[in-house]
């Protein structure tokens, strides 16, 4: 482990304020899974904490990330260009765990929980379905697309495709498969995972939480955990434990 | 390797003055992923409670302009799991160890010293000063009769040389650590993390779940030199200085005001390399100005 280097090879805007960052880092790339995550140094003369952001896809050369502006670290990583230099740590955390299902994948996303689920959707074998939920302007569709599966989008405006949330989506489907994926926003993942536990499938959840170090030392990204044949949750590292989670053993109310 | 870096506090000889301050440094196996271990001075390792403490809950970590919040709450897996777990995975790096200990009641810090009484660790740091436990931790810093009285009380169980964490809430640090020695502490470290705060004003809702965290990182660093610098004068046992070091230059200004040692906390998140290269930057600034030992300068400043 250590930080790096990384040139960046493009940093655009892909939908309001939503960016697509590549960065050249060939040692990162060989080895990330699907569902792991790495830390970028916000370019600043003061100590800022490095951002996480989970890898979107991956190329011989680099990783790709798509980030919001949502406060000053992202602000900062916006303004960047091409051929300018940034500091990255990573691979980190756990990606996701992808086993053979005959019974198919079923893989959700919803807002910025999107981008994770694109190199995922890349890797997995066997029919994989992608449904992908929107407030109002969809990005990354092609993306999905170019993978030639089946992919259904949810808008709650009802701008574009099914007119509500993605777990209203999921409930008109009623699809039946072996296993689902899923990353988004913590009421949209608990939902699914409610879905999935009535129904019985086991379902893989990515998970966030505020972070200072990323790598497993301050305890700050906090998640409740109950792990099979133990009688009471503890509080795991959604940075070193996760971030990808089984859903039915995240302590969701609380 | 570390030639004119030893340092010894309360009878323990350190390679260096660098340490690592408690709760910053995980369970060292991630930090051992970046530096080696053994050139640490010491590792001061995450508060350990008697038994589990679950800590608090989430958001617990809020960023400033400079420094950050937590509200951890001494989340550990208890005296036993550490003892059994985690210490013989320190104990093969040739790096002093120093346990923090923390409890919610007199009786739990009692039980949780005898618990390392016997075990293999170089120093206990008794830990009154965490802002973010309701009871116990910063509740026993504050008062000098209380914190005598504590410190009497858990030396009785303590077999190692016993450091006292004191907090920077109060109004006057230097009669806190007169009340700490006097109770028997034979070293104190300084300073805890100040209270601090931070509100989305977007959400209109404190960042912190708990709202209110302990601040820590260079912000707090004249604070805290102005603090080890009051206390290096009114007693006589060694201190190790902390608060928002992140450099060398950092390291040095505390020695100078009279830290024995220095410890690095908030800086590890930031950078995990902090504690090496402030380690390589004493040894550099020593050889360029012709320092033989850290005396020459330490407490320099009257």
């Amino acid at each position: 482990m250590g930080i790096y280097t990384a040139e960046i090879k493009s940093n655009k805007e892909i939908a309001l304020n939503i960016f697509k960052m590549e960065v050249e880092a060939a040692d990162i790339a060989g080895i990330v899974k699907p569902g792991q995550f790495i830390q970028i140094y916000p370019p600043s003369e003061k100590n800022m904490l490095a951002r996480p952001f989970s890898v979107s896809s991956v190329s011989n050369e680099g990783v790709t990330i798509v980030y919001r502006i949502v406060g000053i670290g992202t602000k900062l990583l916006s303004n960047l260009r091409q051929n300018d230099f940034v500091q990255i740590m990573g691979p980190l955390g756990n990606g996701f765990t992808l086993s053979d299902n005959d019974a198919g994948n079923l893989v959700i996303g919803g807002g910025l929980g999107i981008p994770p689920l694109l190199e995922l959707s890349k890797r997995l074998q066997g029919k994989t379905e992608v449904l992908l939920g929107y407030s109002d302007e969809p990005f990354m569709v092609e993306d999905f697309q170019k993978l030639n599966l089946p992919v259904r989008i949810s808008t709650i405006t009802g701008k574009v495709g099914f007119h509500g949330n993605v777990l209203e989506l999921l409930k008109s489907m009623n699809p039946s498969v072996g296993q689902i994926f899923a990353c988004g926003p913590r009421p949209m993942l608990k939902s699914v995972s409610e879905w999935a536990k009535k129904h019985g499938i086991p379902i893989q959840v990515s998970m966030e939480e505020r972070m200072a170090c990323g790598i497993g030392a301050c305890l700050g990204c906090g998640i409740k955990i109950q792990r099979q044949g133990e009688n009471d949750w503890k509080y795991m590292r959604v940075c070193k434990d996760g971030p990808v989670f089984l859903g039915e053993e995240v302590v969701w109310d609380g | 390797m570390d030639s004119g870096l030893e340092t010894v506090i309360a009878g323990v000889a350190l390679k260096n003055p660098v340490v690592t301050a408690s709760g910053t440094f995980g369970s060292e196996r991630e930090y051992g992923e970046f530096i080696d271990l053994n050139r640490l001075g010491a590792i001061t390792v995450k508060g350990v409670s008697d038994t589990e403490w679950k800590g608090n809950p989430v958001p617990r970590i809020a960023e400033t302009k400079s420094g950050i919040l937590n509200s951890i709450g001494l989340q550990n897996p208890g005296a036993e799991h550490f003892i059994n777990d985690e210490l013989p995975f320190l104990r093969q790096f040739d790096t002093k160890v120093i346990v923090n200990i923390c409890g919610h009641t007199l009786t739990q810090y009692c039980s949780v010293a005898e618990k390392f009484a016997d075990s293999d660790v170089d120093l206990i740091e008794l830990n009154i000063s965490c802002p973010n436990v309701e009871y116990g931790g910063l509740s026993f810093g504050t008062d000098p009769h209380i914190v005598e009285r504590v410190v009497k009380a858990v030396r009785n169980y303590v077999r190692q040389p016993l450091i006292v964490k004191l907090s920077p809430e109060v109004s006057d640090i230097s009669e806190i650590a007169k009340a700490a020695v006097s109770g028997g502490a034979d070293g104190l470290s300084l300073i805890n993390t100040l209270k601090g705060m931070k509100i989305d004003i977007r959400k209109r809702k404190a960042v912190l779940a708990n709202k209110i965290g302990g601040y820590s990182g260079s912000g707090i660093m004249p604070v805290a030199l102005r603090m080890v610098y009051e206390v290096c004068n009114s007693v006589d046992v060694p201190v190790i200085g902390m608060g928002g070091i992140s450099t060398f230059e950092d390291a040095l200004e505390f020695i100078m005001a009279g830290a024995t040692a220095v410890a690095v906390g908030t800086a590890n998140f930031y950078n995990p390399y902090a504690t090496v290269e402030i380690i390589n930057g004493i040894q550099k600034y020593m050889k360029e100005n012709q320092i033989c030992s850290l005396d020459e300068i330490r407490g320099c400043i009257d």
